[in-house]
């Protein structure tokens, strides 16, 4: 039998199926939308990674490009903690300064997002403003923390990327190009 | 044997983004900024409905935009093949509600496409889906009737850990009847109208959270829409 809806009265339209997107009304207000919000299968907490996410990455040259860096660059932090466990410094700063040569090119993906170019460019700075010194073992767990946070989230917004520019700082790194402060006093002369 | 039907033969009909995430109290302080930043970028935006869990607009008789306590969502009631419209007006409206209700997790996204193909009469439109042999369709007579069918479905859901998709194939009968009131009947003629379609309905939906800074709506969308164009074929029989 047909549905019929009637304009002068309210109807309802089922989406049908429960947990189904909202289907939505025919006029604007003066039906009702009844959506049931039972999950299918069970629910996981953890969450979705980019490449299921966006499935087409591989397609999308700017954000294939940063999350196959970013894979690479966790492996090398990876190897750096690794090593600076195991008491070798020598192979940890040398795995450190691999990860360190992928950061122009991540840079150069900032067209993500805001929040994407300043993590980027912030690490890339927090490594320069050490002048070839090693890192601590609690230094590089953070940049680990952060370069994973940007490789599972690349869309990060500004305000949340500088909440993690803040740990790196509490980390003890400088996360700007020595000469801003001098620009900051000129600026505020 | 390549598909009887593609999508070709169908026009896009209406689009929904739709977020889904845990319920979101600042609503409650906040309904009132959403809307007000987003008629400033709209300034045509017309309120339908508000109440404490629900919120609800209206921009050039075409979106609906909704903010819920549990969800929000846009639909385009006029998708256009391109979808760019609608990829704009949801980013805006899902950015929106996601500052101002400070949200940082999503439970589940979901994007809904629907097309159809009209017809003269519902015969013509179960035929279609029947051509599509997709299902199996007794003859002769059961259940003690020498019949035929009139409103075909088709549906499955098709899921994997982190994604899926919901896919329907039918057919819907519509009928409207606009009876006026008798003292302004004169000047509103009754309208009746049945409307037959075939309908290929298909949402496609994320099983696990995602975060704020993993989404980004026009890429989320464009990419979905995408794989409904490239992958509708394989539930379309053949």
């Amino acid at each position: 039998m047909a549905d019929v809806i009637r304009l002068s009265t309210k109807t309802a339209i089922e989406s049908g199926d429960a947990d189904a997107t909202t289907y939505g009304d025919r006029s604007n207000g003066k039906s009702k939308v009844t959506v049931s919000n039972e999950t299918i299968g069970p629910f996981s907490e953890s969450l979705i990674s980019p490449r299921d996410l966006y499935p087409l990455h591989a397609e999308r040259m700017l954000l294939s490009t940063a999350l196959q860096l970013l894979d690479e660059g966790m492996n090398y932090l990876n190897d750096s903690i690794g090593m600076f466990d195991d008491g070798d410094r020598l192979g940890s700063d040398d795995a450190l300064q691999h990860f360190q040569a992928l950061l122009p090119e991540l840079f150069s993906c900032r067209e993500l997002g805001d929040g994407f170019g300043a993590i980027v460019s912030s690490v890339f700075h927090s490594l320069k403003n050490l002048d070839g010194g090693p890192l601590s073992g609690k230094q590089l767990q953070t940049l680990r923390q952060i370069v994973r946070r940007i490789s599972t989230e690349p869309y990060i917004s500004f305000d949340e990327a500088l909440d993690e520019l803040e740990v790196l700082q509490d980390a003890g790194l400088e996360v700007q190009p020595p000469y801003f402060k001098f620009a900051a006093d000129l600026l505020s002369e | 044997m390549a598909p009887v039907l593609d999508l070709s033969q169908l026009k896009p009909y209406r689009a929904t983004i739709e977020v889904r995430y845990d319920n979101a109290y600042l609503l409650w302080d906040r309904a009132g900024q959403i809307w007000a930043k987003l008629n400033e970028r709209w300034p045509k935006l017309a309120m339908v409905d508000a109440n404490p869990g629900m919120t609800k607009f209206v921009l050039d008789d075409r979106f609906q935009m909704v903010v819920q306590l549990d969800k929000c969502y846009v639909i385009d009631n006029r998708a256009s093949s391109t979808l760019a419209d609608f990829m704009e007006t949801g980013e805006i409206l899902v950015n929106c509600v996601t500052t101002n209700l400070e949200l940082s997790k999503f439970t589940r996204l979901g994007f809904r496409l629907t097309y159809i193909k009209d017809f003269a009469d519902k015969t013509s439109a179960a035929e279609f889906l029947i051509g599509t042999k997709m299902m199996a369709i007794p003859e002769g007579k059961h259940f003690n009737i020498e019949g035929k069918v009139l409103m075909p479905r088709y549906s499955l859901v098709w899921e994997g850990e982190s994604t899926g998709i919901r896919s329907i194939l039918e057919v819907q009968s519509q009928k409207i009847d606009l009876e006026p009131q008798i003292e302004v009947i004169d000047e509103i003629p009754p309208f009746h109208v049945e409307k037959h379609r075939f309908i290929y309905d298909v949402d496609y939906y994320t099983l696990q959270p995602t975060s704020r800074g993993q989404l980004n709506v026009k890429e989320w969308i464009s990419q979905a829409y995408h794989l409904i164009k490239r992958d509708s074929k394989v539930f379309f029989g053949g």
